[in-house]
């Protein structure tokens, strides 16, 4: 790296870090110079595709019991069923041993 | 015969839920599970969530909307099912001074459950605001429209959030 290359070091940072693939006027001084590229795009390159191979990991490490949709749908019936109960009770009709036998 | 046009109706409805469930059932546990990495909480919620849209199922008047609306309850669910973690954790911790000792499960490489798990304790120390656009974007079958109706933001504001939180994570890699 030479002297003139330090004012360089953070906008590549920032291109590398975004993945900016747009050829910039600091791209180009990054070419002219020898090894440049390596020693400050690279690492930070590295870490970018570091981060895009965990990142889904944090969400997607693990997946769903495979009777979780019978176990929802079971669930969800005996909440309706539940409910069904509580509408007949509250409308007024008594359950079959409170009915009167006339 | 009232009787078997209501009959009729349930099963219809019920036929209904199952396809939606199936549908969904992925990107809502993925949602939780993002939010809490912990399967057990995650299907918890996943399966609240969907308990929830089934009461509440008939206040849904466009049925196309069933996918935003789950989303929003299960990240909902799981942000809520998170503080009530975090306050028994500091509880606890008041007691026993160990570690969170997050569990990571459904990945074998232990190296990689190191890093995934360093990796969610920078998503836990960023801003609110960049933590549920990261935690949401990351979810597959998630696109910026997405995210941003369940957080209420337009997907431009998503995206600048998420390159902003994705930029702290990187400066956070060592």
């Amino acid at each position: 790296m030479k002297n003139e290359c330090a004012k360089w070091k953070d906008p590549l940072l920032e291109a590398a870090l975004t993945g900016n693939s747009g050829r910039t006027v600091c791209e180009e001084h990054m070419f002219e110079v020898r090894g440049l590229h390596g020693r400050v795009g690279g690492p930070a390159r590295e870490k970018r595709e570091r981060l895009d191979t965990l990142l889904p990991l944090v969400a997607q490490g693990s997946e769903l019991s495979v009777d979780f949709r019978a176990r929802v749908l079971a669930a969800a019936e005996a909440t309706s069923e539940t409910s069904r109960r509580h509408r007949h009770g509250r409308n007024g009709n008594a359950p079959e041993r409170w009915r009167p036998s006339w | 015969m009232d009787n078997l046009i209501a009959r009729t109706d349930a099963e219809e409805r019920e036929a209904g839920f199952a396809a939606r469930v199936a549908e969904n059932q992925r990107r809502v546990f993925h949602i939780a599970y993002g939010i809490l990495g912990n399967r057990a909480d995650a299907e918890d919620v996943a399966q609240e969530t969907f308990l929830r849209a089934y009461q509440k199922l008939s206040s849904l008047r466009e049925s196309e909307k069933f996918r935003a609306w789950v989303n929003r309850i299960a990240f909902r669910l799981a942000l809520n099912r998170q503080r009530g973690m975090r306050r028994r954790l500091t509880r606890d911790t008041a007691w026993h001074a160990h570690g969170t000792g997050g569990e990571i499960d459904g990945l074998q490489d232990a190296e990689k459950r190191v890093l995934v798990e360093r990796l969610r304790n920078e998503i836990e120390r960023l801003p609110e605001k960049l933590r549920s656009v990261l935690q949401l974007s990351i979810v597959e079958d998630m696109d910026a429209t997405d995210v941003g109706m369940i957080l209420g933001i337009p997907a431009g504001t998503v995206r600048s959030r998420l390159h902003a939180a994705r930029k702290l994570l990187l400066e956070a890699m060592k």
